[in-house]
């Protein structure tokens, strides 16, 4: 490693970045001390999802997507079954998407709570990893593991199992619950918020480095509640559209380092933040009183734009989707049959629902037989990649006097501001500074 | 979970070649093992495996592992003992797995009194269902080992 102060050149490998989904590098220069350059490359091997699934029966697009990410493969079966609903002309209502909404939630708590308590959080209180925090820190992992089996339990509930859920399906669900089976959640559940709650206020105990940005925030809005698996997609510089126009809006884009598309908006190509903060954004209003109160007692305001604290945002949604989740279990009704009939039509069906990580697009064309002609699926890390890069090429010029293990370790917590999902874009990160 | 003195996990994907080996131990062992020994199938979660071997004191861990070993090769850890190698980690749930799990659980002062590792190493983690050859007689001698301590109510070997 050279003088960081020197004009020579400075190359930092790192072989392995722990605490993200999937296999990466990134590739910093810098000339005279300036920062030329920044790239965030996937290298994992393109997967060609999209290209199985034509040929395939339209009713099997949840579970062949499902097997995308085993970190949100509830986002993949919602967004491919709206989508398949749509072409068909069906609405699925009442309690079949009320329990879409527990099932969603069950993924948001699982998700959220191993970000925040095992792979961020570590960032904050200068740890290496969870089990080096555990140490100093039982109480917030115990609070974290807790919280994870709660969502594991819904999941497993609503999806037959945690990993992979096999339960849903187009037009509803193969089983859906008895009204004891929700209430034995109960118990659980009021616990849970209490521990949610509690991390809300253990999370604004961190410190944050100063880095507000002008984001350009994309996420679903719905009429009446925080968004799930339904909305308009809309933005806080005047989108607002149907999810049927979404490639009108945004493009993918072939980037030569990288086997990940990257999504930007048209006509200018600017990059875009989809997400926790997005969502919270555009969405405040759509929040209960309580937990707009717990996020102002946690120091946010209606829009957050420092990335670093959103490990806050996705506190703040992890108490929501816990009492949503109990709102849903008190309320429910069991429906009259599992699943309503959807029968093919010839069409093309859009869906757009909230992953954990933010907007999860899906387009399916299929014919009168159902079966899939054509396929596209944006995830949420391949619409963030850019943004990413973005947020590095401004806060990697705060740091540059320090070593090059101090602007990795940086660099690092600023990429998994995100919680990206490399598996999904396309696995790690290797990171090179090029000082030459 | 239960109370159940002893716990096998037998841990992996049925769907992924040989990482199903953990999952086919653990289903051979079911209704072979003696009265009060549960055997349970298990994705490798971090968060679920803590919670599902809580209230177990005698828990052997069954996995197949990627270490660059030959294929079949079996390996034998006390983790009562001693930590399991980063490199047998197979998850990539962020990059937090078997290890991570039994390390955290060691951190928290939940790790059961007496645990084992039994790990093969595998040859093929590939989309699709069945063990490689050497896999399929390493499995064999895996279940024979186990029903063996068991009867005899020793500790497996490590």
């Amino acid at each position: 490693m050279s003088d960081p102060h020197g004009g020579g050149t400075r190359t930092i490998k790192v072989d392995y970045l722990a605490r993200v989904e999937g296999e990466g590098a990134m590739y910093i220069k810098v000339r005279d001390n300036v920062l030329e350059d920044v790239k965030l490359k996937i290298f994992e091997p393109p997967r060609f999802f999209e290209g199985l699934l034509r040929g395939r029966d339209f009713t099997e697009a949840p579970d062949i997507t499902a097997r995308i990410c085993g970190i949100c493969p509830i986002a993949y079966q919602m967004s491919a079954i709206h989508a398949m609903e749509n072409a068909c002309g069906v609405r699925v209502d009442g309690a079949l998407r009320e329990l879409r909404r527990l099932f969603y939630c069950g993924e948001w708590i699982s998700s959220h709570t191993l970000h925040i308590h095992m792979l961020h959080a570590p960032d904050f209180l200068g740890y290496p990893s969870a089990v080096e925090m555990a140490k100093d820190h039982p109480e917030a992992v115990e609070r974290g593991l807790a919280l994870k089996k709660t969502g594991n339990d819904i999941v497993s509930l609503m999806g037959g199992r945690e990993i992979h859920p096999v339960n849903a399906r187009v037009g509803g669900f193969y089983r859906v619950p008895a009204r004891s089976e929700l209430s034995a959640l109960r118990e659980e559940l009021l616990h849970a918020r209490e521990l949610a709650l509690e991390t809300v206020k253990w999370t604004a105990t961190l410190d944050f480095p100063e880095f507000n940005q002008d984001y350009t925030f994309v996420a679903l809005r719905h009429e009446d509640e925080y968004p799930m698996n339904e909305g308009r997609v809309v933005s806080n510089k005047g989108l607002d559209i149907d999810v049927s126009d979404y490639d009108d809006h945004f493009e993918e884009q072939h980037v030569d380092y990288t086997n990940a598309l990257h999504c930007v908006m048209k006509p200018d190509g600017n990059c875009y933040h989809v997400g926790p903060m997005a969502r919270y954004a555009l969405n405040f209003d759509r929040l209960p009183d309580e937990i707009r109160n717990a996020a102002k007692a946690a120091g946010l305001g209606p829009v957050c734009t420092n990335p670093f604290q959103s490990i806050t945002v996705r506190a703040v949604e992890v108490l929501y989707a816990v009492t949503e989740a109990l709102r849903i279990v008190d309320d429910y009704d069991p429906p009259q049959q599992s699943a309503i009939d959807v029968r093919p039509k010839a069409a093309t069906g859009f869906a757009a629902t909230e992953a954990p990580r933010g907007l999860l697009y899906h387009r399916y064309t299929i014919d009168d037989d159902g079966v899939i002609k054509d396929a596209n699926i944006v995830p949420p890390t391949s619409q963030n990649q850019k943004m990413i890069e973005d947020d590095l090429r401004r806060f990697v010029p705060t740091c540059l006097d320090k070593a090059d293990d101090e602007i990795q370790y940086v660099s690092e917590q600023a990429i998994r501001n995100y919680d990206p999902c490399i598996s999904c874009a396309t696995h790690f990160l290797k990171l090179e500074v090029d000082r030459g | 979970m239960t109370d159940a003195p002893v716990l096998i996990l037998g841990i992996g994907n049925r769907y992924r070649g040989d990482d199903a080996f953990g999952c086919i131990v653990a289903g051979e062992l079911t209704g072979r093992v003696p009265q009060g020994v549960t055997c349970i199938e298990h994705d490798g979660e971090p968060a679920g495996l803590i919670a599902c071997w809580r209230g177990h004191e005698d828990v052997i861990l069954i996995d197949a592992v990627s270490s660059g070993a030959e294929a079949g090769e079996i390996f034998r850890f006390d983790l009562a003992q001693k930590m399991l190698p980063e490199e047998f980690n197979l998850y990539s749930t962020h990059a937090f797995g078997v290890p991570q799990a039994v390390e955290l659980a060691r951190a928290l002062g939940k790790l059961p009194r007496d645990i084992r590792f039994i790990g093969v190493e595998g040859e093929n983690f590939d989309a699709g269902e069945g063990l490689s050859p050497a896999l399929s007689e390493a499995k064999d001698a895996v279940v024979a080992e186990v029903l063996n301590a068991l009867k005899s109510r020793k500790s497996i070997h490590a």
